[in-house]
């Protein structure tokens, strides 16, 4: 078995005791940073390590913090009017990671948060959490408040002279929160409606002053390349993507769950030997991958690599690391359908084309599912989605049309076989 | 509306809170008060849990205690989904249907309790006991079927399993 890296403590520590994550090494890497490095080191060693953000759009980490510590000395702000944001509104559908990393190991992702203020000179951090993650909200309050107790939050950190504090805010109930300027809205008492970029949030964020904003699995990295060295991480995954990812694997398999494994390694890897193969060997038909807004893929993709680079040809993508798997025999339209109401009904309604274009495609795709559509339908589904990705104002209504636009174009039959009557 | 007119007198809105709840409305407001707009969310969520949902009457104290407008409250309200503006269930079973767990059952497990209960998704029971509600994702796909009643969350869920939750609930 291979060694687990950012799972390591799940499990194993107990997530409500600061001791436990101590006695795993936990915080050795903030004590480092705080007495041996300056910002500029930590910002270079994320730099190096290759990190990149595992919410779904693979920005580069360090490039990020960079932006936001730049931003700061720029515009001569205030060290105090910076932010660090983590983005916990983990809602993608088939994603179930960051879940695990706030119920399991909330001090990893603290920790994480901790170093990025001291990196990016931001003196508050806010970790946005769904709502409907109750557990996840109470365990990262619990962990703040016993780093506070430590002397590892607030005033004067371990006597370095820097100064952190975490809040935790407790999503309502919007996808589009995931969104990182709806996201900014919903923490600043507002409906989370996406603002245009840029400016882009190192410049202008949380309350429109530079702010960093992370996905939870995105700082629990930190602290574990602070640790072992961006060369080891680098070293680990491929050329285009380095280090480890976090896969959620569900559906049709033997053994669903959350497995890591370094970039380049094949779905077919994950889905036969991580996740244990098809439940009852049945045939596999249809693999979701990247999250309910990445692309399908099909049985002929599983020797294809993991990776940001032999993804994004084929329609698909990392994205947040769900796989969802589907097996011969389901209704793949109807599939498609679900999804898409999904969509329809997170869709935030400030722009045309993501308002009205969601409801046409859940409107043209029940019509199918239902055959009584027309085999115009499918080409009038594709027209609709690709308006939707060149038109749409934020990730949502740009990114929500890629499992119809790569389920019509590999499971073309499927469709076909709806308007045949 | 008295809230807004400044009058030192002001008087209770007629409705089925009572006068306890209402101060500890008032307390919630106080705590965040400074904080105004920055805290509506968390406001919200506090007062919530003391009213189990958001009328007009209280969604204009909120606004007036943190000095915003009730359309800003209102807004916001109506914006998210954790946020009710009509009364529900003592209970709530929230059914994910996102795509795996749609694949591993939960339409089944929906049609199942829509005939037990005779509501349909988004009702309340008519004895005010259950409200049922389908949610997207709750983040444990590996465990699909995933429902929540209330804070406490049900893994790999068939519909007899939900059934005796329904029950036992």
């Amino acid at each position: 078995m291979e060694e687990r890296i950012l799972l390591a403590n799940c499990g194993v520590i107990d997530p409500e005791d600061i001791e436990s994550y101590r006695k795993a090494g936990g915080y050795k890497a903030l004590k480092e940073v705080l007495s041996a490095k300056t910002p500029e080191d930590v910002i270079a060693e994320i730099e190096k390590s290759g990190l990149r953000g595992r919410g779904g759009a693979a920005f580069p980490t360090g490039l990020k913090w960079k932006f936001t510590r730049q931003a700061g000395s720029a515009r001569q702000a205030k060290e105090d009017e910076k932010y660090v944001v983590c983005n916990a509104d983990e809602g993608e559908p088939g994603t179930f990671k960051d879940r695990m990393l706030l119920e399991d190991d909330p001090h990893l992702v603290l920790e994480g948060m901790i170093i990025a203020g001291f990196a990016t000179g931001a003196q508050n951090g806010y970790f946005f959490i769904r709502g409907e993650y109750v557990l996840s909200i109470s365990r990262m309050e619990k962990a703040i408040e016993q780093a506070k107790q430590k002397g590892l939050l607030g005033e004067n950190i371990l006597g370095s002279g820097f100064s952190f504090n975490a809040h935790v805010r407790a999503g309502a109930g919007a996808y589009i929160c995931g969104e990182e300027t709806a996201l900014f809205a919903a923490i600043e008492g507002k409906r989370g409606i996406p603002r245009l970029k840029p400016p882009f949030p190192p410049t202008a964020g949380l309350w429109q002053k530079p702010t960093t904003i992370n996905n939870v699995e995105t700082l629990a990295n930190v602290p574990i390349i602070i640790n072992r060295g961006a060369d080891w991480y680098a070293g680990l995954g491929t050329e285009s993507s380095k280090g480890v990812k976090i896969f959620g694997i569900s559906g049709a398999v033997r053994s669903p769950g959350l497995y890591e494994a370094p970039f380049g390694v094949t779905l077919r890897h994950l889905i036969y030997e991580k996740a244990g193969g098809m439940k009852g060997d049945k045939p596999l038909k249809a693999i979701l991958c990247g999250g309910a807004a990445s692309g399908f893929l099909s049985s002929e993709h599983l020797d294809t690599p993991v990776d940001y680079q032999s993804l994004p040809p084929l329609g698909s993508g990392v994205g947040s690391g769900a796989i969802a798997v589907f097996a011969e025999g389901v209704d793949i339209v109807d599939i498609v359908r679900q999804n898409a109401g999904f969509f329809l009904h997170e869709s935030c309604g400030a722009c045309i084309p993501c308002r009205v274009g969601s409801k046409q495609i859940y409107d043209i795709l029940s019509r199918l599912v239902k055959g009584q559509g027309a085999e115009s339908d499918i080409d009038l589904l594709v027209d609709l989605a690709e308006t939707m990705k060149i038109s749409s104002r934020c990730g949502l209504g740009i990114a929500s049309p890629t499992p119809v636009l790569t389920a019509v174009k590999y499971f073309k039959d499927d469709f076909l076989e709806k308007v045949r009557h | 509306m008295p809230e807004e007119c400044g009058c030192k007198e002001e008087k209770l809105p007629a409705d089925e809170f009572s006068p306890e709840d209402w101060k500890k409305i008032d307390e919630v407001i106080e705590a965040h008060r400074e904080k105004g707009l920055d805290d509506l969310l968390p406001v919200l969520h506090e007062v919530q849990k003391i009213c189990g949902y958001l009328p007009a009457s209280v969604q204009r104290r909120i606004a007036a205690g943190l000095d915003i407008s009730p359309s800003t409250v209102y807004g916001v309200v109506t914006f998210y989904t954790l946020y009710y503006t009509k009364p529900q269930g003592k209970k709530c079973l929230r059914v994910c249907d996102s795509v795996t767990c749609y694949d591993r059952g939960s339409k089944e497990l929906v049609a199942e309790l829509e005939n037990k209960l005779g509501i349909k998704p988004g009702e309340t029971t008519k004895d005010g006991q259950l409200t049922l509600e389908t949610v997207s994702c709750l983040g444990a796909c590996d465990k699909a079927v995933v429902a929540m009643l209330d804070d406490e969350t049900y893994y790999n869920l068939t519909a007899e399993q939900v059934s005796e939750l329904v029950e036992e609930g």
